[in-house]
C-alpha cells in the first residue's frame, strides 16, 4: 500500500468536496483570482502535535489547520454582502466530516490587481495520520 | 552534562498488545501508596499499607474508526462483555523506562462539543501496582 500524503488525504478531499461549490476552486493561491473564488491554503500554525508518541515518517500524526478564503466581486455593498454570506454557507456545507469549523472571519474589502474582492477567511482544523 | 527533557512524544501507550499513540493526547500512570500514620508517645510514624495504580487517558474520540483500532469501541466492548477481566499494557514513559501491568475496562463518554473535534477523558483501574522495567 503506497504511503498516504497530506496531499492525498486532506487537501485533496477537500478540494475535491468543494468543487461542487458554485464558485472557482484552488487548493493554492493563484496569481490572479476569478470571482467567485474559493481558495484553501494553510494556516497558522500550520501543524499542530497533541498527541503523544514518537514522530517518524511513517508515524507522523498532526492536526492540520487551513484557512478557507471566499472571495466575490466587491461593487454594491449590500450585494457583495449578499454574495459572500452564500458562498460561506454553501462552503460550509460542502466541508466534509472529520473538519473542525472553527470561525469565519469579518468580511474585509482586499485589493488584487485592479479589482477589489470582498474576502471572508473561513478556519478549519483536521488530524492527519500518516499511513503506509 | 545538560538535562536530558523528555516529551509527550516519548511516551507510548499500549493495551492488550495495540498502540493506541495516534488518538491519545494524553496519558498518565499514577500509582499511589496508601499509608497510615500513627501518633505515638515518641511522634507520628507511617505504615505502608497497600498500593493502587489508575491509568488515566485524554483522547480524540474514535468510535466508528477501523485504522488505528478504536480505543472507545475496544473499552466499551471488554466493559460490556467481560468488565472482571483486565488488560495487559504498556506505557512508555521514556526509551528505558517501561512500566507494564494491567487495568480493567471502563465505558467511555460519547459526545462534545459542537465546534471542536470530540475527545473524551476516562481513568482505567490497575490490578496492582505497575512493574517498573529501567534499561
Amino acid at each position: 500500500m503506497a504511503a498516504s500524503t497530506i496531499l492525498s488525504a486532506v487537501r485533496q478531499p477537500l478540494a475535491t468536496a468543494l468543487a461542487g461549490v458554485s464558485a472557482n476552486v484552488f487548493s493554492y493561491v493563484p496569481e490572479s483570482v476569478p470571482v467567485p473564488a474559493v481558495v484553501v491554503v494553510p494556516d497558522s500554525p500550520y501543524f499542530e502535535f497533541d498527541t503523544i508518541g514518537t514522530i517518524t515518517s511513517s508515524t507522523f500524526q498532526c492536526k492540520v489547520n487551513f484557512t478557507i478564503s471566499c472571495c466575490v466581486a466587491y461593487s454594491s455593498n449590500p450585494a457583495s454582502l449578499d454574495n459572500i454570506e452564500q458562498l460561506i454557507i454553501s462552503v460550509i456545507a460542502a466541508i466534509p466530516a472529520g473538519y473542525e469549523i472553527n470561525e469565519v472571519q469579518r468580511p474585509t474589502v482586499t485589493q488584487v490587481g485592479a479589482s477589489n474582492l470582498l474576502v471572508a477567511d473561513i478556519s478549519v482544523s483536521t488530524h492527519y495520520t500518516q499511513t503506509n | 552534562m545538560a538535562v536530558t527533557v523528555i516529551t509527550g512524544r516519548d511516551l507510548s501507550l499500549t493495551i492488550d498488545s495495540k498502540s493506541y499513540d495516534p488518538q491519545v493526547t494524553s496519558a498518565t500512570l499514577k500509582t499511589n501508596l496508601e499509608r497510615n500514620a500513627y501518633e505515638t508517645i515518641d511522634g507520628k510514624v507511617f505504615y505502608a499499607l497497600d498500593t493502587t495504580a489508575e491509568l488515566s487517558i485524554t483522547m480524540l474520540s474514535d468510535w466508528g474508526a477501523n485504522s488505528p483500532t478504536s480505543l472507545c469501541e475496544a473499552m466499551w466492548t471488554a466493559a460490556s462483555t467481560a468488565a472482571n477481566t483486565s488488560l495487559t499494557y504498556t506505557f512508555t514513559a521514556a526509551s528505558g523506562a517501561v512500566f507494564t501491568g494491567s487495568v480493567y475496562p471502563s465505558f467511555p463518554d460519547a459526545g462534545g462539543t459542537g465546534k471542536d473535534a470530540q475527545t473524551v477523558s476516562f481513568t482505567l483501574q490497575g490490578t496492582a501496582k505497575p512493574t517498573l522495567t529501567i534499561s
